[in-house]
């Protein structure tokens, strides 16, 4: 039986997915504008963040109420708490990609010629994380997003080397120091899209499978 | 994106409305309403509300605050107790039904009750979907079954019940007898319906068809509803009013009542947690 | 395999009491047995009934006894006293023996076959004998034109030594003349009213048959009875059409009905000193041979039995033919045929029996009902047979002077469907019908125990009385339970039970004496208020809802009566008033008016009378029962019905009544049960006449009633007392079948409107 207010619920689900194609385009555009150089898409970025912020009150607010007045339970219920989780980890990765934009932006207005690391493999890693989270997301695919907590670990090595990299950087060109030292900052903001990324992931399996995998042995093995 | 089910909860214009006549916000009234029983027992306080039209509105409250009391009053049904009197006035589309030019069985024509416990009359299917047009005097064949075809569809009984319309209505189930109820409430086309706790006997199915229905009764009927499940009024109505003890302790939107209360009481209520 | 389970021992908590046990058990078998009870007692007054019921319906029994000679050679006439204790034998030459028969079972008395005295005077050779047996006469008929009688004067005696004796000695008459002098007298009867007496003769005169009849009398004086002399000598010969053979007169002496060759009967009545030839017919006239091979009278003299030379048997009695405006005979009943024409004839005395045969056979037959009782082919040739005058023995002569007795046991010999629910034609009346009239004035009465006007009494007193308590009850029972305020329902409901109360006796008393006078002088005045009682109501039931709401609203819902009642009272006043106007102004006088207008009776104690008085005593049942059921529909179908707009009388006549009908129906049965039950109001307010008819204006008497008035002077397990309980059992019958197809009835409304629960 489906009852009258099924459809505030798909409606829940619609939102957060247009969010998530949101937030994925302007990570993907973020990244873009820092290998690009881009400013007017880095400032494209800030800009739409904004509706993303909206996106997610709206549906913060819309969940809530559901909760409050239509009682949910069960896969409901996961599938509200989900929402609002994941909802928030995008409103994070939108902000994390809106400082990348911001840095990208200074950084060239400092027109500093600067090596980059491992930040263009981060980057495809992580836009393509992000994009395999956002498709478990939309066809409720729990076994790719089982999969992919295992690719953090590699996210999180290319972020330490890059962290030493930049690191040496700094201390080898001081004149460069405040560019690196974004740089540092980007590959970090880049590595906590992919921490968000995983645990909307996690929260995919749990909303599908009703279990918690996170701080799990297998996922903290991978971690390790 | 559009987003209707946000839209629709909160405003009154979202329901699908059959005329250009813009619907009332103040479609019944009740105004400095006062009731007592055997003449001196005083069990409404100074009530003020106004229902609007084609939206569900819910009375919750704790048992004996004087929630059926004041849905008898709409429809004058009180009116059958010795012993009864009132203070105040209640007005339908501005119109007192206190009036002494109004005829109670006219006014009771306009208003459909559904009752806490399904109340089929020991005749079929058929004739108690009919008995509200045979007792207005309408005994044309062709009306009868259209209305009851057009009744049974509204109240989502069609299917269950269209091969056995001349077989007595106790053969139903509970849910069916209910909804068989409201049939026969909205069989000639009433303004408004009263449904006085009407799924206290029915199991979660049921109550939820039942619940389905008002949902889409209230595109043609203004709906007022008691009942004593907190969910059922968060999910059926669109304004819920809180009584204790005779007294309007809030009435506002469902969601403001249920999600923030303005009264301690009400919060208290609403949450499980009164007394 | 697992190890054997000890069950613990149940915890003292949840134990039940042993006295708890007991006692429950105790109650279960004594409702058990009170309610079984009750089925067998109802079962043993519904055997008993009928066991005082089922002899009715058993034929005669008739045993031999004994056979004892007759030593005489010839006996031309036989005949028994009262007891059949000394029967009389007569030769050919007039001689009268008589036989001790004590008992008759035991050996004869002593005193074998003796004579006392020879009545006939010497030089009086007879001719011819009959026997008079109602009165105890023998006639005699001489060879030479003379008449005597001899009457036989039997009485018991207890002699000094003990037992009872019958004597008997023979009175004295005097030898008269009758017809031609010198002439034999053929056939000789005679009749003796008190006043009236007669004789009549058929006397052959130069070979061609005279029929003679003279009028006796006997001058009252002083000292006695003075000397019979013959008043006026009549010769009806000339009358005739055909050689007369036989003559009969009946004992009220007023009438002469004479047999011919040719089968013909003329009925000559005598009025003012002449003989008129009032009817002449032919018994047989259907039949290619019209002579008829026998005529009796049975008892009482009214009915004629004619046996035909081939056996058919009809009898004819006197009735009043509208035409003629006179009592003539007409065929009443036919009997079955008998193999020739009777040889022998005996009336009983006691009621209208029988007995007739030819050759060997025997048969008992009896009249009202057209039935035989007995029949039988005995081992002799019988000659003469009689029926002991109490009824209860046959007297049998065969051909060699053998007298056989029989015992005769058949107490109810008029008893048969035929006389309970079936038409019959009475002596006396024209058409066959349904008459009870279980005594009469005289002994020879013909009773007439049809119980079909007591069940249309009973009918018809119910029904009006239904008629006039049902719309009463249930109106003022549908305005209580459903318009009148609950507040004054609490006081009417309780006034209206102790009229439950009021003994019938009194309802009667009222009906009778105080009621059916004023009823019966304005009867008009009071159909006339009825009628207006009613047509007033409706017209305030049509003009109020009328009303603007502003008046209607200064009379507070519940309280309508307040106006109703007095205007109600107005309007019975009214038509009171204007019933009594036209009854004057275009019937006079209904009482004289109706009988002529409708061609029925017109009583002052009639069922409408009834109606009334037993209305007052069903009414409080039928209402309380009913308003009962009423208030006990489920309020929720009330309020449904008035939440959906239904006005209060939609909701009672759509909703409460169907579904309260189980209930009201039961009331209704009740009522019913007590109409067709009660017995004082009807013994009381009506005439108490046995009538088979629906007019509302004459009196009935019901089963109950006529059980009342009648039981306490039916001799005991007389067929009277038997038949009461026979209408007891068809009451019971009734109630029962009304109660059984009611309770049907009521299971399938119950059914059909069961509440849900
Ligand atoms: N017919 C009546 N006569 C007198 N008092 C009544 C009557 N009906 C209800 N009351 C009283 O009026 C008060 C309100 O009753 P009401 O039935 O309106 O309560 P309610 O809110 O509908 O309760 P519930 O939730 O139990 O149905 C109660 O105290 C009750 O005792
Ligand atoms: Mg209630």
């Amino acid at each position: 039986m489906k009852r009258f207010y099924q459809g505030e619920l798909e409606n829940l689900r619609t939102q957060l997915l247009v969010m998530a194609e949101r937030t994925v385009t302007n990570i993907s555009d973020a990244l873009a504008a820092l290998h690009g150089g881009d400013i007017q898409l880095a400032e494209r970025v800030i800009k739409s963040d904004d509706v993303i912020d909206e996106l997610e009150v709206a549906i913060d607010a819309e969940a809530s109420r559901y909760i409050a007045l239509r009682s949910p339970v069960a896969s409901d219920v996961r599938l509200l708490i989900v929402i609002m989780k994941v909802s928030h980890d995008l409103e994070r990765m939108a902000d994390e990609s809106t400082s990348i934009s911001k840095r990208v932006i200074r950084l060239m207005e400092s027109r500093h010629m600067l090596e980059m690391g491992m930040l263009p493999e981060l980057s495809l890693q992580a836009v393509d994380l992000v994009r395999e989270v956002v498709e478990c997301l939309v066809g409720d695919d729990s076994g790719k997003a089982e999969s992919l907590p295992m690719r953090d670990k590699e996210i999180d090595q290319m972020h330490r080397r890059n962290f030493q990299f930049f690191t040496e950087k700094v201390q080898g060109s001081p004149e460069l120091a405040s560019d690196y030292i974004d740089l540092i900052f980007i590959s970090k903001a880049i590595e906590r899209i992919c921490d968000h990324a995983t645990n909307i992931a996690e929260e995919i399996v749990y909303l599908l499978r009703g279990m918690d995998i996170r701080h799990t042995e297998k996922t903290k093995r991978a971690n390790v | 994106m559009p987003d209707p089910a946000i839209k629709t909860a909160v405003t009154p214009q979202a329901s699908v409305t059959t005329s250009d006549v813009p619907l009332r916000a103040d479609y019944i009234s009740v105004r400095n309403f006062n009731f007592f029983y055997n003449g001196v027992h005083q069990v409404l306080f100074d009530l003020n509300l106004d229902i609007p039209e084609r939206q569900v509105t819910a009375f919750i409250g704790p048992s004996g605050c004087g929630k059926s009391t004041l849905l008898r009053n709409i429809n004058r049904m009180n009116d059958l107790i010795d012993g009864i009197r009132h203070e105040g006035d209640i007005f339908i589309d501005g119109h007192s039904i206190f009036d002494p030019d109004i005829e109670v069985i006219s006014l009771r024509k306009r208003i459909g009750m559904v009752f806490q416990k399904s109340n089929p009359f020991p005749k079929s299917i058929y004739e108690n979907i009919v008995y509200s047009l045979r007792v207005a005097g309408r005994h044309r064949k062709s009306e009868l079954d259209e209305v009851v075809e057009r009744s049974l569809h509204a109240a989502a009984l069609w299917d269950e019940v269209k091969d056995r319309l001349h077989q007595s209505a106790f053969g139903l189930s509970g849910g069916q007898m209910q909804r068989l109820c409201i049939a026969r409430a909205i069989a000639n086309q009433p303004e408004i319906i009263l449904m006085d706790e009407p799924c206290s006997a029915l199991d979660p199915i049921a109550t939820g068809k039942i619940e389905d229905l008002i949902h889409e009764l209230k595109k043609q009927f203004t709906i007022v509803i008691v009942t004593h499940n907190m969910q059922q009024a968060a999910r059926v109505s669109d304004r819920t009013a809180f009584f204790y003890l005779g007294k309007l302790i809030e009435y506002n939107s469902t969601e403001a009542i249920f999600m923030n209360p303005i009264n301690s009481q009400t919060e208290a209520y609403v949450s499980g947690r009164f007394g | 395999m697992s190890s054997p389970y000890v069950r613990p021992p149940l915890p003292e908590r949840f134990q039940v009491a042993k006295r708890t046990l007991a006692f429950d058990r105790f109650m279960q078998t004594f409702i058990k047995l009170g309610g079984g009870g009750i089925i067998v007692a109802v079962l043993l007054i519904f055997v008993f009934i009928a066991l005082q019921v089922i002899p009715l319906f058993r034929g005669a029994r008739v045993d031999f006894v004994k056979s004892v000679p007759v030593a005489l050679d010839e006996v031309v006439l036989m005949g028994a006293d009262d007891w059949g204790e000394l029967p009389f034998f007569v030769d050919a030459s007039g001689s009268i023996f008589f036989k001790d028969l004590p008992g008759l079972s035991q050996p004869d008395g002593g005193r074998g076959i003796f004579q006392v005295g020879n009545p006939l005077p010497a030089g009086f050779v007879p001719s011819v004998m009959r026997f008079n047996e109602n009165q105890k006469q023998i006639l005699f008929g001489s060879d030479d034109g003379r008449f005597t009688i001899v009457p036989l004067q039997y009485r018991t005696v207890f002699p000094p030594e003990g037992g009872r004796r019958v004597e008997v000695s023979l009175e004295s008459f005097p030898v008269l003349p009758i017809g031609q002098p010198g002439y034999p007298v053929l056939d000789l009867a005679y009749g003796d009213s008190g006043t009236n007496k007669m004789a009549a003769a058929v006397q052959v005169v130069d070979g061609s048959p005279r029929l003679f009849v003279q009028t006796l009398f006997q001058r009252r004086t002083l000292l006695g009875l003075g000397p019979l002399t013959i008043e006026r000598s009549y010769d009806l010969t000339p009358l005739l059409s055909a050689k007369p053979v036989q003559v009969l007169i009946p004992f009220e002496a007023n009438a002469v009905v004479a047999l011919s060759e040719s089968g013909e009967v003329s009925y000559f009545f005598y009025q003012n000193g002449e003989f008129y030839l009032r009817q002449s017919f032919t018994p047989f006239a259907g039949l290619e041979d019209t002579a008829v091979a026998s005529m009796d009278y049975i008892l009482g003299d009214v009915s004629l039995m004619f046996t035909h030379a081939s056996g058919v048997m009809r009898v004819w009695s006197l009735y009043r033919s509208e035409a003629t405006d006179s009592r003539i005979f007409g065929e009443a009943k036919r009997f079955p045929d008998l193999p020739a024409g009777a040889d022998f004839y005996s009336a009983s005395l006691r009621n209208k029996g029988f007995l007739a045969g030819t050759g060997s056979l025997a048969s008992l037959r009896y009249m009202t009902t057209e039935v035989v009782r007995w029949e039988q082919q005995l081992p002799f040739t019988i000659v003469q047979a009689r029926i002991a005058p109490r009824y209860n023995a046959l007297f049998f002569l065969d051909d060699t002077s053998q007298l056989h007795i029989y015992d005769l046991r058949d107490p109810h010999p008029m008893a048969g469907w035929r006389t309970f629910f079936g038409r019959i034609r009475y002596e006396g009346q024209a058409h066959a019908s349904f008459e009870w009239q279980s005594t009469g004035g005289r002994d020879d009465f013909e009773r007439k125990l049809s119980l079909v006007p007591l069940i249309v009494g009973t009918l018809k007193g119910t029904l009006y009385a239904m008629l006039f308590a049902v719309p009463i009850a249930l109106l003022g029972a549908i305005y209580t339970s459903q318009f009148l305020r609950p507040a004054l329902r609490a006081y009417i409901k309780p006034a209206v039970e102790i009229m439950a109360s009021l003994p019938s006796v009194v309802l009667g008393f009222l009906a009778a004496l105080w009621l059916a006078p004023i009823v019966s002088n304005a009867v008009p005045a009071v159909l006339t208020a009825i009628f207006a009682i009613c047509l007033s109501a409706v017209i305030v039931g049509n003009v109020y809802p009328a009303l603007p709401r502003s008046v209607r609203r200064l009379l507070p819902s519940g309280y309508e009566f307040a106006v109703l009642v007095p205007l109600l009272l107005f309007a019975g006043w009214a038509g009171w008033q204007m019933g009594n106007l036209w009854e004057a102004m275009f019937i006079g006088d209904f009482r004289l008016w109706y009988p002529q207008a409708f061609g029925l009776s017109f009583e002052q104690r009639n069922a409408f009378v009834v109606g009334f008085a037993m209305g007052f005593a069903i009414i409080p049942i039928i209402f309380t029962l009913s308003d009962d059921a009423m208030t006990n529909v489920p309020d929720a179908f009330r309020s449904g019905s008035l939440a959906l707009g239904a006005s209060r009388w939609q909701t009672a006549i759509r909703i409460v009544i169907p579904t309260a009908s189980p209930g009201i129906f039961s009331a209704l049965m009740i009522g019913l049960g007590r109409a067709v039950g009660e017995t004082m109001i009807v013994v009381m307010a009506t005439g108490n006449s046995p009538v088979t008819e629906w007019n509302p204006f004459s009196g009935m008497r019901t089963l109950s009633a006529n059980i009342a008035v009648e039981l306490p002077e039916a001799p005991y397990l007389g067929t009277l007392y038997r038949t009461l309980f026979l209408s007891a059992m068809v009451l019971f019958l009734m109630t029962f079948l009304v109660n059984t197809l009611a309770e049907i009835l009521r299971q399938r409304l119950r059914e059909r409107y069961r509440a849900v629960e």
